[in-house]
């Protein structure tokens, strides 16, 4: 008999470095005077991932802008949407929200973070105090659900499930999904404008020849979460480009304005048009014919003004991607330039096509805004006019600069230079 | 980004003859936190990280007829410590499990 022993010892200690960065003196620390107050961003980096961070930095008009060092990391792509001093980041991969506000040094600081199951995508605002926002399920039959959220605390007030148009909710149909685009509430009203999807989940629009709003009692609850009418108007296309939270804004007056698309490079089409690939052209066969536009409901009514149609694209050379209010009566716009992208191209980083303009909503006229070059942006915050400007991020095929635009004489400023891929919004939570 | 990392195993086998063998091995797994993404951006104190994990695994075995024959006890994790596989995928606690090998 024979015995042995065995007696075996393995260690193995690793270090994986990728070259950290070591420019921590970075423009991260440069500390202003506490005089001059901070701006808040929302700043997309292009390092593995595409992180989002929520930056505060004092000075954005000269040298650069970066995430070195500084921000509070987002996971994913997400919607920045600003209610009062509160900047709401939701996950549109990531599922929750997190709010955040400056804390009595002047940094931002999170309030509460909800979660939810389906990505909220439409967002609205009802004054300083609340947030109010949907889900978009863009297939099958189901409840859609609204959430109202309180912006002192970040929390939940009330999730409410609601339905759009009948087919929604799973009773037969049009095989369409209504797809709701915004959210807006005025004088105890809800309007939600919606596209209609084909309910097979291929983000479709066969139903682009009419404008379509549903218009609810607000608030919404258990026992009122239907439309009191569905307006339609048929002088332009379905509501509404996707991912964008201004597709519906309200003039100082009272007046709301939505504007519609319904190009290709939008993302509107008909099934068997295209194979959604950059070097397949489209066929030829629109989802709609129907202008791209700008409708109207006065104030006090709830029905689309038969006066009033601002054709843009005829008064601004291109289909209207995205726009957001600045007050008198004005809005800014891009506008596509060249529709001879593919489908969603407009969206997409390669494809520089929109230009800036300015749009008179009362005589219906557009303004370019000079020295600001054919760019491509996807997201937009709701815009907030600091001290008689709004400040965006432009990107063209070799870089991205901060611009501030004068809103009473349309003059556009160029600023920093972002070291990243885009700033999604600018915020002044400071008052 | 840098990312630490230790592996360290230790056995003992005993043979009982030269038919049978019994070995007890212990492995410990040790990694340090790390960022998600790239370390230079952002501040770091408002980083997702992947925490710290120390695990330790614990595995029985014994073998008759020459290695032709193995059962195998182990138990992973038996401190019940977090660790994950991806961010915020939580890999299982701890677990035991049964193996029948026959090597032929």
């Amino acid at each position: 008999m024979k015995n042995s022993i065995l007696l075996a010892c393995i260690t193995s200690i690793g270090l994986i470095g990728c070259g950290g960065s070591n420019d921590s003196n970075n423009n991260a620390t440069d500390k202003s005077p506490e005089t001059q107050e901070k701006l808040s961003f929302a700043f997309k980096d292009t390092s593995e991932g595409e992180p989002e961070y929520l930056i505060s930095k004092e000075d954005i008009m000269s040298g650069t802008i970066s995430a070195q060092g500084v921000g509070t990391e987002q996971l994913g792509w997400n919607f920045f949407y600003p209610v009062g001093n509160t900047i709401f980041i939701s996950g549109y991969q990531n599922f929750d929200t997190s709010s955040y506000r400056l804390n009595e040094a002047g940094d931002t600081t999170k309030l509460n973070t909800f979660l939810y199951d389906k990505p909220l995508q439409s967002f609205g605002r009802i004054g300083d105090q609340t947030l109010i926002a949907s889900d978009a399920p863009g297939a099958g039959h189901t409840d859609r659900k609204f959430y109202t959220v309180d912006a002192n605390s970040g929390l939940v007030k009330s999730i409410v499930e609601y339905t759009i148009h009948g087919v929604d909710n799973g009773t037969a149909g049009l095989g369409t999904v209504a797809w709701p685009t915004g959210l807006l509430v005025r004088d105890n009203k809800l309007f939600i404008p919606f596209q209609k999807l084909d309910d097979a989940g291929g983000y479709y629009t066969p139903d682009a020849d009419t404008a379509f709003i549903a218009v609810y009692d607000y608030p919404l609850t258990p026992s009122n979460n239907t439309p009191t009418k569905i307006i339609e108007d048929p002088r332009t296309t379905n509501i509404g480009v996707n991912g964008s939270t201004t597709n519906i804004i309200q003039a100082d007056n009272g007046d709301i304005y939505t504007m519609s698309n319904g190009g290709f490079t939008g993302g509107f089409a008909v099934p068997g048009d295209h194979d959604n690939k950059p070097e397949t052209p489209h066929q030829g066969i629109p989802a709609t014919t129907k202008p791209s536009g700008i409708l109207r409901i006065a104030n006090a009514t709830t029905e689309f003004d038969a006066s009033y149609f601002f054709n843009v694209e005829e008064a601004a050379g291109g289909k209207i991607f995205w726009f957001d209010y600045l007050g008198g009566n004005k809005a800014i716009a891009r506008i596509v330039t060249d529709e001879a992208g593919y489908w969603w191209s407009a969206f997409y980083k390669d494809y520089y096509t929109t230009k800036l303009v300015m749009l008179d909503l009362i005589n219906k006229t557009s303004t370019n805004i000079e020295g600001i070059p054919l760019h491509q942006k996807r997201y937009t915050s709701p815009l907030e006019i600091i001290d008689g400007h709004i400040y965006l991020s432009i990107e063209t095929a070799t870089d991205s600069h901060v611009y501030k635009v004068n809103i009473e004489t349309a003059e556009a400023t160029k600023g920093a230079k972002i070291e990243g891929k885009t700033i999604k919004g600018f915020y002044d939570l400071n008052n | 980004m840098n990312h630490l990392f230790a592996y360290a195993t230790t056995g003992y086998s005993y043979l009982t003859d030269s038919y049978n063998k019994i070995s007890i091995n212990w492995s410990t797994n040790y990694v340090h936190e790390y960022f998600l993404s790239w370390e230079g951006s952002g501040d770091k104190d408002k980083k997702a990280t992947i925490d710290e994990q120390l695990t330790h695994d614990l595995e029985l075995e014994y073998s008759l007829g020459y290695g032709k024959y193995n059962i195998t006890l182990a138990a992973t994790n038996i401190f019940d410590r977090a660790s994950f596989d991806n961010y915020k995928i939580q890999k299982p606690s701890k677990a035991y499990s049964l193996k029948l090998r026959v090597d032929y």
